[in-house]
């Protein structure tokens, strides 16, 4: 029985310690896309094992958050102001930002976590960081379920720009890969980003205007222009344009699909640039 | 027996590893000298120069600590190497002892994630399911998370998944330590055909007597040197007569 492995093994020689070229690489992941979804599904499943409510946590949790961000800052500290439907609003923030920092979070962590894989069997390890976010990505259907039946509830009705939903995630998607990308290298070197890593997301969380209306609260025009190019904010203006219909400026437009192309290729050759010792004892 | 291709082709690979003393860094010393940490280099490899040719079943015997499994994984590509330089031609695959696949995971859905990141598609591996669980002689337990599995189990499945496809270079690392006896016979047989098949194959292990009945020519490393290279029943008795008799 002659079985041509799917990556079409090469007659050649080849240096074990040389890089394989990037398109090659991406033939490899591409030759691997039933393992990533599987692997994704599969981990999700894993997770919710050992809970005794399981996958209704991924609707509970989120359901939850909205819950107590409402009650802290919509209703104790008023950061509503300018918003007509907060609730809708604060989700789509919420569930935006936690499904980008999910992915890098868990990016970071998937070449340490899967150090015993790395070393048994040889495979693109490009495909780590990218399985955990295909899981995210997974796991991101239900807060969307969530997202939307709060907008639903709350008088939003669905409208045309409803389609532009799953086209945005998948430009949140792409830009958060490629900061997975970047703290999975970082992290191998540097435990300790991690952590940092966590607090640098917390900041981020309170810049990208998640929980107010930044036009409100940041009257000066060259910090908005800042504010503009940060690509959390654009992610989350976006996705309210098209469940809300709030308006977004141009610029932010063109700054999200900016973020969606370059932090995935910066992130995926500056990753491999190291790839070479990921597998070190 | 014609010998085939060069399959792997290694020229004076050393690789040394950096232990780092182990004992708790304080504060202090972490930021007194820098980010440099005490270590003492173990050279765990020198200037081994090895070439397999397809059709090939090497044995690599030697002392524990003699190098072998850090050739191995050098070979296989997942150790970086310090000097010299390793060409293979295909996809190696290393098997190992507690090869890691996902431990909560039942045994019948890490078959099929195993086999997919070995390369294959769904269909392939759904396919090659049944093959893969008689191979292992795991059914009654593949519904169990694979945490469960004893030792020998996971080592049978694994070896089971990255021989369903005729691997182009297998690299197998001390897994028949193990193995029951009915185990090793029907691995011993894949062996056989896999080598049949114009594949390469290096093991690693401590039985000699397996080396002598299953490979055509044996390695013996000793302190990570290339001690001798050539006919298995002359290396074997080399070997012994280096360490002294039973």
């Amino acid at each position: 029985m002659v079985v041509t492995p799917a990556d079409g093994a090469s007659p050649e020689l080849r240096d074990v310690s040389q890089r394989r070229p990037h398109w090659e690489e991406l033939k490899r992941i591409w030759a691997r896309r039933h393992f990533l979804w599987y692997a994704a599904v599969s981990e999700l499943r894993a997770q919710e094992m050992d809970t005794f409510l399981g996958n209704l946590w991924h609707l509970f949790n989120p359901a939850l958050q909205i819950f107590v961000y409402f009650i802290v800052f919509g209703q104790i500290l008023g950061t509503d102001r300018g918003v007509d439907n907060f609730i809708p609003f604060l989700a789509i923030g919420i569930f935006s930002f936690g499904f980008m920092r999910s992915i890098a979070m868990s990016g970071a962590k998937s070449l340490v976590s899967n150090s015993g894989l790395i070393k048994t069997i040889s495979f693109p390890l490009t495909t780590l960081p990218i399985s955990v976010a295909v899981s995210e990505l997974v796991a991101f259907g239900f807060p969307l379920a969530v997202m939307l039946g709060v907008a639903v509830l709350t008088g939003e009705f669905p409208a045309i720009t409803w389609l532009a939903i799953a086209p945005i995630i998948g430009l949140q998607w792409l830009f958060a890969v490629g900061l997975g990308f970047m703290a999975a290298r970082i992290t191998f070197h540097v435990r300790d980003f991690q952590n940092i890593l966590g607090f640098l997301f917390r900041m981020a969380f309170y810049f990208s205007g998640v929980l107010f209306l930044v036009d409100r609260f940041v009257p000066n025009p060259t910090a908005r222009h800042i504010v503009n190019v940060n690509p959390f904010f654009d992610y989350l203006s976006l996705q309210r344009w098209a469940v809300m219909g709030d308006p977004v400026p141009g610029a932010v437009v063109a700054a999200a699909f900016m973020w969606a192309i370059v932090t995935p290729v910066l992130g995926f050759v500056w990753f491999r640039r190291k790839e070479g010792e990921y597998g070190r004892e | 027996m014609s010998e085939g291709d060069l399959a792997i082709k290694a020229d004076g690979v050393s690789v040394t590893y950096r232990v780092y003393a182990d004992r708790r860094p304080t504060m202090k010393r972490r930021f007194a000298r820098g980010r440099a940490r005490e270590y003492t280099s173990v050279e765990a490899v020198k200037d081994v120069t090895v070439h397999v040719h397809t059709g090939e079943v090497v044995g690599l015997i030697g002392d524990n600590g003699s190098g072998k499994s850090t050739l191995l994984r050098a070979i296989a590509g997942l150790q970086p190497i310090d000097t010299g330089s390793i060409y293979v031609r295909g996809e190696p695959t290393l098997l190992g002892v507690g090869a890691v696949l996902n431990g909560q995971l039942s045994g019948a859905r890490n078959i099929l994630l195993g086999s997919m990141a070995l390369g294959m598609s769904r269909q392939e591996a759904e396919d090659r399911f049944e093959q893969i669980v008689d191979f292992a002689g795991v059914r009654r337990a593949i519904d169990r998370p694979l945490r469960t599995f004893s030792s020998g189990m996971k080592s049978r499945l694994h070896f089971a998944i990255a021989t369903a496809v005729d691997p182009d270079i297998l690299l197998i690392d001390e897994v028949f330590a193990v193995g029951d006896r009915d185990f090793k016979k029907k691995s011993e047989q894949r062996i056989k055909q896999i080598q049949r098949n114009a594949k390469a194959v290096v093991i690693v292990t401590h039985n000699l007597g397996q080396v002598a009945k299953l490979c055509t020519r044996t390695l013996w490393l000793n302190e990570g040197t290339l001690m001798m290279d050539g006919e298995p029943k002359s290396v074997i008795d080399a070997y012994k007569s280096h360490t002294g008799p039973d």
